[in-house]
């Protein structure tokens, strides 16, 4: 029974760490994905691309 | 059932591990704590923005220059824009997102507690920097909240002031967003779909992406002119062989996109309270996503239509004509589907639903008045004058502020605990209604007859419809006063609240006990609960 415990506690700790990772690996594509467009429409306008 | 979640929550209750005193707001990690920040927030700008919307209107209450001089006019309407669109109505949503986002979806709080601590205290001094600006020489920003250049150019030494509040302003939504979409992404109950949310999360998602895209490119824009104002730079100086139109092609690829991120949430927020008081389903929640995805879509699409009278060859004012036009379908497809939910429901009119209600009807006279403006011969009559001032003060006021107070009352009793006064809720509706027709329902004629905006004094021909305006004006600045009475007394006499004072209210918040403890959801909600909650 402690041993079925401890084997379910460390799956929840797994689900956790990766739920954790998950979070910030999500977080920084996003902040990325900002960064980008800030950079992208600078770039566009050294640049003169114009429609 | 009940009787289950309310002994899985005495735990909660047991733990509720309050901080106190200022540091509980100045290092809160607490998603509801910090809801309520942004919220309290959002009020004291509306309260500060309202005073400069009524500054306007007592100088336009008669013709002739009364008041104020021009130049302080010209600061009221910039910065009175400038603190509804960034430091009320987004934080507002901001704060509704907080509060009921985790409750909606299960968690225990927002994924990134101490990134929401962040993003709410950037806040502060994003906005006391904005309006240190009235006190340095050259004055508060007075060039209209599009901070077109070179008009924005000459502005005095609040320029750098100005734009590092822009910068923080964008950097909070930014992180805010970032917030809620990985909230939304990761920490759903286990067997809770992203097709089994509620609207409310669905919209904010939307918004969420919207923001993280325009956000920067607002904070681009805004970092060109700050080269362009101190380094030398001519990204937007025809002298220097740059381009003052694409100032304006940037700041509207990120502008109207923004008048989504406004009122996307309302649409989410309305979508359950009719059907809440409507004791029916949500008519068509599948279409309701797609459209409001749809709308987000397009919003990237129809940018120039704020600039027509620029000049552009005819194919481009043909495509963004047409691109505007096709908002609303996905639009019809909302109102449809919110009327088709009422049809034949069981309804009752408690304040969030007449609140919702007005939402329903006032809204759609300002998208229609969209409508008419997306049309380019009829956009060069129309263009810079109070048509299209009373077209987005309908969109905004009783579209997106009236969503907020519905959100508001409709949330309330799960916040504190406790009921409002129904009588007072409802003669805060009818003078808020009332008001906001009498206020901006004239501007439609004002507009037509060919009255510039952002202008202190007038012809005499304009004189009736601007007192009736002003005299609107003053209604609805006043009736606000009462939103603060009646929440103030339902937080500290209101009745109890019981588990779900609104019967038929269906999603995972209604579930928790109220006042909702202070962790929500430690333990996800069983497979049971959140299909209980999820009948939408």
């Amino acid at each position: 029974m402690a041993e079925r415990m401890g084997s379910e506690g460390t799956a929840a700790g797994q689900d956790d760490r990766d739920r954790a990772r998950r979070v910030r690996r999500n977080a920084i594509v996003l902040g990325l994905v900002a960064l980008a467009f800030y950079v992208g429409f600078i770039l566009m306008a050294v640049t003169g691309v114009r429609g | 059932m009940a009787n289950t979640i309310h002994a899985d929550h005495a735990h909660d209750h047991d733990h509720d591990h309050k901080p106190h005193g200022l540091k509980r707001w100045l290092f809160a990690t607490n998603h509801k704590d910090i809801g309520t920040m942004y919220l309290v927030f959002a009020l004291v700008m509306f309260f500060m923005g309202g005073a400069m919307a009524l500054v306007i209107r007592a100088e336009l209450f008669q013709p002739g220059l009364q008041f104020v001089d021009p130049q302080f006019f010209n600061s009221m309407t910039t910065v009175h824009a400038l603190l509804m669109i960034f430091g009320g109505v987004m934080p507002a949503w901001t704060g509704l997102a907080n509060w009921m986002i985790p409750m909606q979806v299960g968690a225990p709080d927002m994924a990134l507690p101490r990134l929401n601590n962040f993003s709410f205290w950037i806040l502060p001094f994003a906005f006391t920097l904005l309006l240190l600006t009235f006190v340095v020489p050259g004055g508060a920003p007075a060039g209209g909240w599009t901070l077109y250049p070179p008009l924005v150019l000459q502005m005095g030494d609040g320029f750098p002031l100005m734009i590092f509040a822009i910068h923080l302003m964008g950097a909070s939504s930014i992180l805010g967003a970032i917030n809620v979409i990985v909230t939304i992404m990761n920490m759903r109950a286990p067997g809770m779909g992203l097709l089994n949310m509620p609207l409310f999360c669905w919209t904010w998602l939307i918004t969420a992406y919207l923001l993280i895209a325009v956000m920067p490119v607002l904070a681009g824009a805004v970092t060109m002119l700050l080269t362009d104002h101190f380094f030398g730079t001519s990204f937007f100086s025809a002298a220097g062989g740059g381009d003052p139109v694409m100032f304006q092609h940037i700041f509207w690829f990120f502008g109207h996109p923004e008048v989504y991120i406004l009122i996307l949430p309302a649409f989410g927020i309305v979508s359950e309270i009719i059907p809440a008081f409507s004791r029916k389903p949500l008519f068509g929640y599948e279409t309701m996503v797609y459209a409001s995805a749809s709308i987000a879509f397009l919003s990237f699409i129809v940018w120039a239509h704020h600039m027509f009278t620029v000049g552009m060859p005819l194919a481009g004012q043909l495509f963004f004509m047409l691109s505007t036009m096709l908002i609303a379908v996905p639009t019809g497809v909302k109102v449809f589907n919110w009327c088709a939910t009422m049809w034949k429901g069981s309804i009752t009119f408690e304040t969030p639903m007449l609140f919702a209600i007005a939402f329903l009807f006032l809204f759609t006279i300002g998208g229609f008045s969209g409508l008419m403006l997306a049309v380019v011969p009829a956009d060069f009559q129309y263009h810079d004058t109070y048509f299209v001032v009373a077209h987005f003060h309908y969109v905004l006021v009783p579209g997106a502020v009236f969503a907020i107070m519905a959100g508001v009352y409709y949330w309330l009793p799960k916040w504190t605990g406790r009921m409002y006064d129904e009588k007072l809720g409802k003669a805060h509706f009818w003078c808020s209604t009332i008001g906001v027709n009498v206020l901006f329902f004239p501007q439609h004629f004002l507009g037509l007859a060919g009255m510039p905006r952002r202008i202190p004094d007038y012809s005499t021909q304009f004189a009736d419809w601007n007192m009736v305006s002003s005299v609107g004006a003053f209604i609805f600045g006043f009736s606000q006063l009462l939103f603060v009475a009646v929440v103030w007394k339902a937080a500290r006499s209101g009745a109890p609240a019981p588990q779900r004072p609104w019967e038929g209210a269906h999603g995972l918040e209604w579930e928790l006990p109220t006042p909702a403890p202070y962790h929500s959801w430690e333990t996800p909600p069983p497979p049971s609960v959140i299909a209980r909650g999820a009948e939408h």
